[in-house]
């Protein structure tokens, strides 16, 4: 186990330095003199030189690339060049809003997506069933963005149940806040749920097929401790790998929900910079995005160990 | 030497692959129904000029924003211009953009994931930590940002998902490719003395295809999502093209008054990446030998 | 007398797509109390769904059409799948041992969670006796360490344990009957042996019944009371074990006996196969199923429809027209059967073929697999899978050779044809070194030595066709001028193989299990080889291909003069076929010699306890045989002991046998025993 640890460490090392290569990559093919393109037509040879200095792009690649690494381990990820401020202190108050509609929309996912999967499982071919085969189809095929707009037609503009935009933090304000983050929530979790509620549905289709399902049902057990004791302990098994995905997808819908619902989060730092070429801040905002999947992924792999004892890890 | 001659022939010629591939995949109505919206959007979409009532980039400011008609079965835009006919051009977004964005990673993709899965080792172990790296960023995230970089437009948007997607095909190849790898027939050539090549080609690529058809459709279905996502933000096709994605977003603005200007391209997202997601699984059964082994 | 179990007219049908497939098609039999039925059959012939009709444990794609299961006087089939009054019976009174330990098992429960489920559950016992109970049963199976190992999980325990495990699971309510549904198939023959005489000696003591579903008759005759043969989804004989086995009626009965071979044939045997396959289940014809393959047909079968089990002797039931009809078939039939045996003089007097010369001898091979640990997979210690094995092969002989699963017997014939790099050691072929050869220089080797593989359906690629498959050697190593020769050259190596050369274009499963290894056979053939190694070429096929297989390859050993390395783990099989015997024992030879020294007079203790775990389908043999069991499992590799490998499991197994490993000393007729005891 312990080696396993170490050794998953390693490569986690591995990717992540892969990660800042692909990140650090970004501003790199931006054609022809990336300073220039981040600052627009109308800036100054001066301005410019100074941007190219302070990005190091006369050094060659090499030096270039540990330079900023070297930056980003030490906390460094840059000064934004349209706010005027360090990239740290611009996220320091969205990515906690990210990460707690990110968090919540997980949670949803899990409890909703995980039993409804079983239940259609156990009564394969039912009524429950093709209601969950269906919404699944559609969850998956329907763009969050647009989700959202139903959303906010018929709740809001309509029945007046939901504020339409906006962000209160549900620390502050229990009440207000709940009002603001539940539909973003909500239409983040739908695709996963969907995605979730399908792969637990076929993974129980699956365990409920195998020989030891059999053995148990040999031994007398009541069919719903056949399910739930000897099914759905297995059936997990896939579904967390799932989970682990899954969180990147939920981070990359926020850039979407965020925009719908006018949230002050990661996501709309991000599209904001995309359109203000403002690229240290989306190389940021995209490195520390890839950080927390790969640590989410990492910390899924170690929970294996306590659901499945037989992997042997190699 | 008499049990030499006698020869086994009571073996009926049992069907077809092919045959019976079409019957497992048309055996269910949603599939069939699924097939035909896409026959319908790829025609839609190569004879647009022909089928759209109107020129999608006519502006008429006088008859903006008009709730659906007789002339406009789907009203106007902000600018006047025909709803149903922006929606017929943007199907072209969207299929350019999927099918490019697919064949690119694909290629790419399984091409890694083959020489990781073939060669193992080294080799292996980078290519695989850098999936890993870039399965790390959501592709929609990852789009976003390459596409920016790329300076947006078609080609950018088409680049950044394609790369987005190629890790998916690289781990499932790669362990397709171990999994045949492992199997007698492969080693049967080994002992004959085959080459790696002809190995490749013969033996290994054949048996791994199939899955990367099925994922390949699947994912149509995602860059489609994607590109709409895209476009949403405002990166991708240049206006005053149509794409789906935009019009959504261009419709927002005006949801209280005419919510149909977002609810229909929205509409038509949904459709049709339920088609190619339900024709994916409908692919997987239908390529499963073991599935079709038991008609 | 009321029997414990008594089924009657049961139908067992599967709707596959829009066909109904008659698995079970009016089967009545019954079981007595502390008996021990068996139902014999090969694959297909329904055997297993008969079994779980009666407790519901069918998939959901069978349906139960009729017919009545009465256990201890009630009808069985009268309960709900998933009723109390059923999920009582399962467990509490029936219990079931299926057939793969490796899957039967939940790998995520430890085992003794797995078996305490089942005794709180009908006993209602409470958590703490129920572990008690468990870690008791686990004893009474021979766990070693119960008391801890009851907390293991099911990976940390090998097949056999594991299926030790699911015997004290079945048997943790003290049922009344206990299903074993080829419940030793996945084993080596001398844990079966112990596992058998475990569930013996179970049955003995507690007056449980037992009804062993298997396909081997060896079994069947050492421990059944009573038979049933199945074939096609129905009985076609039973009756006493004597009766089945010393006059068999039933020409399949007769067919699978013939077919197999035995550990006390004569060498000259000629196995005689079934020919054909068993029909189609969903469209069975009306009239008898094995009318196809039936060497005994009378013309009044071809329109007669199936026949009933009729009683020919006191509790001797046989489907057949030819026996009841009451005219002289019976004796026709003895006359024909006699004929039939006469070609067991067909095979040729056995002579030895040491004076053919050395086609390939191998000089202390060693090969060794890393066994990695740790981050940077540091190799910490060898996996020593052959371990300085020599040999020499005569041109034109088969050598067999024989152990258990891990003694290293596929290893060595995989390095021999460098499928693996060996370690150490020389492999001398034709007088050429090749243990070392590159890979160019071995291309031309390769075209003398070919493999022909266990499992015909993963070693044939799936997506070519025939021709291609059998075509490609020709073309690797240009064997062939045009396309026209080659078509020639793939045409005449089915025709040798006894395949029909119009099938070419097929795919592979488009071919039944037996059609497949041959076409395996023929691709191995295509190089014009002198040398082939069977790597358990036959194992994967069920009895009555077996033999098909066996005899095809003897017919082209003798044609073609051909030398086999043939690996097997079963001996009568060896027994058959090979001129001369090499035994291994965790990647040691511990004992060689030609066939009939070393059958007739083992000398190593291990051989020993090998030949005494093969049961013989002869209940008269059987009777008089001492069923001594070996101890103990096969070690790991990695856990070998010291001394001679054997000496922790030997009966005989002295200190200094722990102390010293035992050379493989040889005597003048070529047998050699590694071990000072003898």
């Amino acid at each position: 186990m312990g080696a396993f640890i170490i050794k998953r460490l390693f490569q986690t090392i591995a990717v992540l330095f892969f990660v800042t290569l692909i990140v650090f990559m970004i501003i790199q093919i931006l054609p022809g003199d990336p300073a220039q393109t981040m600052l627009g037509a109308d800036a100054s040879q001066e301005q410019i030189q100074k941007l190219r200095e302070e990005l190091g792009l006369n050094d060659p690649f090499i030096v270039q690339y540990f330079n900023w690494a070297a930056g980003v381990i030490g906390g460094d990820l840059g000064h934004s060049i349209f706010y005027k401020e360090t990239v740290i202190n611009l996220m320091s108050s969205r990515f906690p809003i990210t990460l707690t509609i990110g968090i919540s929309a997980l949670i949803v996912t899990v409890i909703i997506g995980i039993p409804l999967g079983v239940i259609a499982a156990v009564n394969r071919g039912g009524a429950i069933d093709s209601v969950v085969v269906v919404l699944s189809n559609i969850g998956i095929a329907t763009p969050n963005f647009w989700l959202g707009i139903l959303g906010v037609y018929f709740l809001s503009l309509k029945l007046g149940w939901l504020p339409v935009q906006g962000y209160v933090s549900p620390f502050t304000d229990p009440i207000g806040g709940l009002k603001t983050i539940i539909m973003p929530v909500l239409v983040l979790a739908a695709t996963t749920i969907a995605s979730v509620m399908r792969q637990t549905r076929s993974a129980m289709l699956e365990v409920i097929h195998q020989d030891f399902i059999r053995t148990a049902r040999s031994k007398g057990l009541k069919e719903r401790f056949v399910i739930i004791k000897h099914g759905l302990r297995n059936a997990l098994i896939p579904v967390i790998t799932l989970l682990g995905l899954q969180l990147g997808n939920i981070i990359g819908g926020t850039v979407l929900i965020e925009q719908v619902f006018n949230i002050p989060g990661m996501g709309s730092l991000l599209v904001s910079s995309v359109f203000m070429k403002d690229f240290i801040v989306v190389q940021a905002c995209v490195l520390v995005i890839a950080v927390l999947v790969v640590f989410a992924n990492l910390f899924v792999d170690l929970a294996y160990r306590l659901i499945d004892p037989r992997i042997k890890y190699n | 030497m008499e049990a030499t001659q006698k020869v086994e022939i009571n073996v009926p010629r049992r069907k077809s692959e092919f045959q019976k591939f079409i019957k497992v995949l048309l055996a269910r109505k949603v599939v069939v129904i699924s097939l035909s919206i896409l026959f319908l959007l790829v025609v839609v979409a190569i004879f647009a000029p022909w089928i759209a009532p109107y020129n999608p980039y006519t502006q008429n400011i006088a008859n903006s924003l008009q709730p659906p008609s007789k002339e406009h079965i789907l009203g106007t835009d902000q600018l006047g211009r025909d709803v149903l006919s922006r929606i017929i051009y943007g199907s072209r977004a969207s299929l350019i953009v999927g099918f490019s964005s697919v064949a690119l990673a694909g290629v790419i993709g399984s091409t890694l994931g083959l020489v990781a899965g073939y060669f193992g080792g080294i080799l292996d172990s980078i290519i695989m930590r850098f999936m890993d790296a870039l399965l790390a960023i959501p592709p929609i995230v990852l789009a976003l940002s390459l596409g920016a970089a790329l300076g947006g437009g078609l080609v950018g948007v088409v680049v950044a998902l394609g790369v987005a997607l190629i890790p998916t095909y690289a781990r499932l190849m790669r362990g397709q490719v171990m999994a045949v790898r492992e199997m007698d027939y492969i080693k049967a050539g080994e002992i004959s003395g085959i080459s790696n090549l002809r190995n490749i080609l013969v033996h290994v690529m054949p048996n791994c295809i199939s899955p990367i058809i099925v994922l390949a459709t699947l994912n149509l279905g995602i860059a489609i999502l994607a590109e709409a996502g895209l476009s949403f933000l405002g990166l991708g096709v240049n206006p005053p093209q149509a794409a789906w994605g935009s019009m959504v977003n261009d419709g927002y603005q005006y949801l209280s008054r005419l919510p149909g200007l977002s609810f229909a391209p929205g509409l038509c997202i949904v459709l049709v990446v339920m088609a190619f997601n339900i024709v994916g699984d409908a692919l997987r059964d239908a390529l499963d030998p073991k599935l079709r082994g038991s008609l | 007398m009321s029997h414990l179990l008594e089924v009657k007219n049961l139908k067992t049908y599967f709707k596959l797509n829009d066909q109904t497939v008659k698995a079970v098609d009016d089967v009545s039999y019954h079981v007595n109390e502390g008996e021990i039925v068996a139902i014999v059959g090969e694959s297909g012939s329904g055997k297993s769904v008969t079994q779980y009709s009666g407790i519901k444990l069918i998939p959901q794609s069978a349906e139960i059409v009729s017919g009545e299961v009465i256990f201890e006087g009630s009808d069985l089939l009268k309960y709900k799948e998933n009723s109390e009054e059923m999920r009582k019976v399962r467990g509490g009174k029936i219990g079931v041992i299926f057939q793969e330990p490796m899957t039967s098992l939940n790998p995520v429960l430890t085992v003794g969670e797995q078996i305490m489920e089942s005794v709180m559950l009908h006993k209602q016992f409470s958590r703490k006796r129920a572990k008690e109970r468990a870690v008791e049963l686990l004893n009474m199976v021979g766990i070693p360490d119960a008391q801890e190992r009851v907390n293991h999980f099911p990976y940390q325990f090998s097949g056999g344990m594991r299926q030790r495990i699911m015997i004290a699971m079945a048997m943790s309510c003290d049922p009344k009957l206990l299903i074993a549904d080829e419940a030793t198939t996945a084993l080596d023959v001398t844990t079966q042996a112990q596992l058998l005489e475990l569930l013996k000696d179970i049955v003995k003591r507690t007056n449980t019944s037992i009804i062993l579903v298997t396909h081997n008759l060896g079994i069947v005759a050492r421990y059944a009371d009573r038979i049933y043969v199945m074939y096609a989804g129905r009985i076609v004989e039973s009756g006493e074990n004597k009766d089945i086995f010393i006059k068999p009626k039933h020409p399949y009965t007769i067919g699978l006996l013939n077919s197999v071979p035995r550990l006390d044939d004569p060498k000259d045997r000629k196995l005689i196969p079934i020919e054909g396959l068993p029909p189609d289940l969903a469209n069975k014809p009306k009239t008898c199923s094995f009318l196809d393959r039936c060497p005994f047909k009378m013309e009044a079968c071809e329109y007669s429809p199936a026949p009933q089990l009729v009683e020919v002797d006191k509790g001797h039931y046989v489907s057949c027209y030819a026996d009841i009809k009451g005219n002289d078939w019976n004796l026709k039939f003895e006359e024909e059967f006699a004929s039939a045996s006469e070609q067991v003089i067909m095979k040729k007097e056995w002579k030895s073929k040491e004076n053919n010369g050395v086609i390939l001898e191998v000089q202390n091979l060693k090969t060794y697999f890393p066994f990695t640990k740790g981050i940077f997979n540091r190799k910490i210690a060898d996996i020593k899978a052959v371990d300085d094995v020599s040999f020499k092969v005569y041109k034109g002989e088969t050598l067999g050779l024989v152990g258990e699963s891990g003694c290293g017997k596929t290893t060595v014939a995989r390095s021999i044809i460098r499928m693996y790099e060996p370690t150490d050691g020389k492999i001398i072929f034709n007088g050429t070194d090749i243990a070392k050869m590159s890979k160019r220089n071995l291309k031309n080797i390769r075209k003398n030595m070919s493999l022909v593989f266990q499992d015909p359906s993963s070693s044939l690629d799936p997506r070519q066709k025939v021709f291609n498959i059998i075509g490609e050697p020709l073309i690797i190593n240009k064997l062939v001028d045009s396309k026209k020769e080659l078509h020639e050259r793939v045409e005449e190596l089915m025709r040798l193989v006894g395949l029909d050369p119009n099938l070419k274009d097929r795919v592979p499963h488009e071919f039944s299990g037996g059609q497949r290894q041959r076409i395996g056979i023929a691709r191995a053939l295509a190089s014009n080889p002198s040398f082939i190694v069977c790597d358990e070429a036959i194992s994967a096929l069920d009895v009555s291909i077996q033999a098909q297989i066996i005899n095809l390859l003897e017919e082209l050993q003798e044609k073609l003069g051909l030398t086999y390395l043939f690996i097997a783990h079963d001996l009568s099989v060896v027994r058959h076929i090979a001129d001369r015997v090499a035994v291994m024992y965790l990647g040691k030879i511990v004992e060689i010699g030609d066939w009939k020294s070393l059958y007739d007079n083992p000398k190593h203790p291990y051989t020993k306890a090998l030949l005494d775990a093969v049961p013989i389908p002869d209940p008269l043999i059987e009777e008089q045989r001492e069923h001594k069991v070996l101890k103990g499992e096969v070690p790991s590799l990695l856990s070998r002991p010291k001394g001679c490998v054997f000496s922790n499991r030997c009966p005989i197994a002295t200190d200094e046998c722990r102390e010293m490993d035992p050379p493989l000393s040889v005597e003048e007729n070529g047998h050699g025993v590694a071990c000072i005891k003898v």
